[in-house]
């Protein structure tokens, strides 16, 4: 009777903890992730300009490298936009808050590669919680 | 494909130069929301907006990616995107519409100049006609916004299931703060 109370103890416990865990857990993050994709942001472009639809079920949610040309750095916004070769659609980078530390070696010009989640399109093709896939 | 990029160009070319600076964007603009209660925070961020705004027209857009809010929580975030928002189906909220009168606003010269929006908002599908009070400041040549406004879940038919009633507030809170650059 006593081991039986007590295996249900457990049980309840771990379930329990397993529970607290759960709902605390954070969002994925990028930097313990392998990429799902590795592509340069002109072929990136390419694709979703090719068809947005497929583009989306292919890309989003999913983690990126993505090779390209700095076109421009926003500092306050910590993110950074790649150059996709097309007048219109850049690669929006929004790095971790904290990632400002590897932005400030940065600038326009740089061909870098970017880790981040893919959310989707509006103008530019955007991803999240980004990082340099490999710092100097 | 190219032509009609070359034209667009070409077009605002030809505008700009008639009326220069009359277009304002951003891709970094920032939304954030509160949807809870006593019980439960619920809290998110998303900064990546689109927004676009034209002086001469008073026509402005917003575009946000609901993938993109962020969450401290894991669990709120797939939540908030299988469930009620259904990102995958809906993937985008977007805003369209005017200042009320943007004759009013001076946007070369430095000042904080109250204003009213007033279009439509589509958010799961569904639209409707809103109007948002805000603010736009003018300083050093940049031109910022700030609004505040709530939204109630059942317009955008986003359920709150029985179980949750207590940690979902009904009505959301959304502030947009956006800062624009020369288009």
């Amino acid at each position: 009777m006593k081991k039986t109370l007590l295996i249900i103890l457990l049980v309840i416990t771990i379930t329990g903890i397993y529970g607290v865990y759960l709902f605390n857990k954070k969002p994925v993050d990028t930097r313990d992730q392998n990429a799902n994709f590795e592509i340069s942001a002109a072929d990136l472009v390419k694709e979703f300009s090719a068809n947005e639809e497929a583009s989306s079920k292919k890309y989003v949610d999913k983690i990126l490298i993505v090779t390209g040309e700095i076109k421009e750095i926003n500092m306050s916004a910590s993110t950074l936009f790649l150059d996709g070769s097309d007048p219109l659609i850049t690669i929006t980078c929004s790095f971790y808050t904290d990632g400002n530390d590897q932005l400030k070696k940065l600038k326009p010009g740089d061909v870098i590669e970017v880790k981040g989640k893919c959310t989707g399109k509006l103008i530019d093709i955007v991803m999240n919680n980004c990082i340099l896939a490999n710092p100097q | 494909m190219v032509r009609n990029i070359l034209f667009l160009i070409f077009a605002t070319g030809i505008s700009n130069h008639a009326f220069a600076q009359n277009r304002y964007y951003t891709k970094t603009g920032t939304i954030s929301f509160t949807a809870g209660t006593s019980l439960e925070d619920i809290d998110a961020t998303n900064k990546s907006v689109t927004s676009i705004f034209d002086t001469s027209t008073g026509q402005i857009e917003f575009a946000v990616l609901i993938k993109g809010f962020e969450f401290k929580r894991g669990l709120m975030q797939e939540h908030f995107n299988e469930n009620y928002l259904e990102s995958e189906k809906f993937p985008k909220a977007i805003f369209k519409g005017k200042f009320d009168d943007v004759n009013k606003i001076n946007f070369k010269k430095d000042g904080v100049y109250s204003t009213i929006v007033k279009g439509t908002l589509e958010i799961h599908n569904l639209k409707k006609e809103v109007q948002v009070q805000g603010s736009i400041k003018v300083h050093g040549g940049v031109i910022s916004s700030v609004s505040l406004f709530k939204i109630l879940l059942e317009d955008y038919a986003i359920k709150i299931p029985g179980a949750v009633k207590d940690k979902i507030s009904p009505t959301v809170e959304i502030k947009v703060d956006c800062t624009y650059k020369a288009l």
